[in-house]
């Protein structure tokens, strides 16, 4: 970005130096000092294609450097003073300088930033500022001469803190998008490489405890790559953080999240479904002995609503021994219950347990 | 000679060495893995080469990934090569789109080794692995079709209850002990079910096909 910022004042500055010297030729019979008005603009074009061939280098990042800045601004703040002794802009209405500090003000944005890029259209405005006071006012128009000179030296550093809070935007944005990129390709690739070879351990190992280690390694970096820490809003995410902390506490259990893409639920009714199907796999895992458990969010067909189910193949129990409200299903029925829905549990010894929570349209869209 | 005749033929297909190490080493007999490819290419040069019963096959790979594996099998050796995604994909229109195209069924990689080799053994003899998300996208993709189209769901309710009990994690034994229908019917309703999705997304390509006139 900062590049072809230096590209585009590059050649800014051939045409806006192109159209000085048109005009101080044009004007070349009130001229008072041709010398110092030709050798300024030559100095001018010099740096001009110094600037260019840095630019357009390899070396490019020299000409963002502040000496680079300051050398320019010194040069264009000559020629802008010079104004006053060698071209009567008052007569003519012409200056010798033209649009040359536009130039400067942009290279100043792009490598200094705003706060220093204003300074630096402080220091042109302030050598516009000196040019009349130099060639004397004349009678009678003092008022207005001034007053051009008050407002380029406003314009000025509007331009520069303007391009250089432009530019730093724009860095910024730039960074952004370099850090989102680099990360998807990580993403990729650790999808391909690292997450594969996690899941073969967990796969192929028989060892408890590496498979544990494995099964925790995968899930962080997938909470890293794809980002449903980032994300907790949605369904699946917090289904599957409810999961994932359940898991972490009972390391034999294994849960597979599944929700039905059309599925669609509000912030409130995702918090307390949630927290409901934690506490499903945690009675499956500390009361049931259950190794794997599957939650499946999905519409219920009947009634347009949300159906969640918690189905463990842990030892089950005889729903008539557990007291209605205790332990087991107490709370999850609360929480359905909060969202006007209804829970259920199925199951007879030896035979799992499942979990049903079902809240009817529109309450799950609260 | 009948030790060949039960012998079924396997190509695995992933572009990672230690998945197909993996992999081989938990089949054994009598699932007998006649090639290795580590791309789509390769597995589509394997398939026609041995015309294996099953092809284990990751979804993405190089060279078009599982889904150009999965078309080719369709389009010249349907019936005669089943091919099993095993993915840890979670990319929903990947995988609904290798189904539609001709899967046979999905597995993921954090299948136990003894569990996929169960499921390959049943796959040889007709029965589609079904892992539970893939039945939760099919019910999701079938709903989607019936609320954009005709109102109705392609679904019979019988097919819905039993896509809906595999969701859930059911195991295809205990989905028939809940219907009141036996093992082999399930299995029947996955293999229509699997069809009519399969039918469903043709359909779709010959409406659209025909809306933009070609």
């Amino acid at each position: 970005m900062e590049r072809s910022v230096l590209v585009g004042a590059a050649w800014l500055r051939w045409v806006v130096l192109g159209f000085a010297v048109a005009v101080t030729i044009g004007n070349r019979a009130r001229i008072a000092h041709p010398a110092l008005a030709f050798g300024l603009l030559g100095a001018v074009a010099l740096w001009a294609g110094i600037a260019h061939g840095l630019a357009l280098g390899a070396r490019w990042r020299q000409a963002l450097r502040p000496q680079a800045v300051a050398a320019e601004l010194a040069l264009v703040a000559a020629l802008v003073a010079a104004d006053g002794i060698v071209l009567q802009s008052r007569a003519t209405g012409q200056h010798l300088s033209g649009a040359v500090p536009i130039a400067v003000l942009l290279v100043a944005g792009a490598a200094l930033g705003p706060w220093w890029a204003a300074g630096v259209g402080l220091v042109l405005g302030l050598a516009r500022l000196s040019a009349p006071l130099i060639a004397g006012l004349p009678d009678g128009r003092q008022g207005r001469e001034l007053l051009a000179a008050l407002s380029a030296v406003v314009v000025w550093i509007v331009v520069g803190a303007v391009t250089g809070g432009t530019c730093r935007l724009l860095g910024r944005a730039q960074d952004d998008l370099a850090e989102a990129r680099a990360r998807e390709r990580v993403a990729a690739d650790l999808h391909d490489t690292v997450l594969q070879a996690l899941a073969v351990v967990e796969r192929r190992t028989t060892d408890p405890e590496v498979a544990k280690v494995a099964r925790s390694a995968e899930r962080d970096l997938r909470l890293y790559l794809f980002g449903d820490d980032r994300d907790p809003g949605t369904l699946p995410a917090a289904l599957r953080a409810a999961a994932v902390a359940v898991e972490e506490r009972w390391g034999d259990l294994q849960v597979s999240v599944t929700v039905t893409p059309d599925v669609e639920a509000g912030p409130h009714t995702i918090r307390a479904v949630a927290a409901a199907v934690g506490e499903a796999l945690t009675n499956a895992a500390k009361h049931g002995g259950a190794r794997s458990a599957v939650v499946l969010a999905d519409l219920d067909d009947a009634t347009d609503g949300l159906l969640v189910t918690v189905r463990d193949d842990g030892c089950g129990f005889d729903p008539a021994l557990v007291p209605a409200g205790h332990g087991l299903t107490g709370s999850v029925h609360g929480r359905a219950r909060e969202l006007g829905g209804a829970a259920e549990v199925v199951t007879a010894v030896g035979d799992g347990c499942e979990v049903r929570v079902c809240i009817p349209h529109p309450a799950n869209l609260r | 000679m009948t030790e060949i005749v039960h012998t079924t033929t396997v190509v695995i297909a992933d572009d990672h060495p230690t998945v197909r190490a993996g992999v081989r080493a938990d089949l054994g007999d009598p699932l007998r893995v006649v090639a290795e490819a580590g791309d789509a290419a390769e597995a589509i040069a394997a398939i026609e080469q041995h015309r294996p019963k099953l092809v284990v096959c990751d979804l993405r790979m190089p060279e078009g990934g599982g889904l150009r594996v999965v078309k080719e099998v369709a389009a010249r050796f349907a019936e005669e090569v089943k091919v099993v995604m095993f993915t840890v994909s979670e990319d929903e229109a990947d995988l609904l789109e290798a189904v539609a195209s001709g899967a046979f069924g999905y597995l993921t990689k954090d299948t136990p080794g003894p569990e996929l080799r169960r499921r390959l053994l049943l796959a040889a003899e007709g029965e589609p692995p079904f892992s539970p998300k893939l039945a939760a996208l099919l019910l999701g993709e079938f709903r989607r079709v019936a609320r954009k189209e005709t109102g109705r769901n392609p679904l019979s309710e019988r097919e819905r209850e039993v896509l809906q009990q595999v969701a859930r994690g059911c195991t295809y034994k205990q989905v028939g002990a809940q219907l009141f229908i036996s093992e082999k019917t399930v299995e029947n309703h996955v293999r229509n079910i699997l069809g009519k999705l399969h039918l469903s997304r043709r359909a779709e390509l010959i409406r659209w096909a025909a809306d933009h006139g070609i």
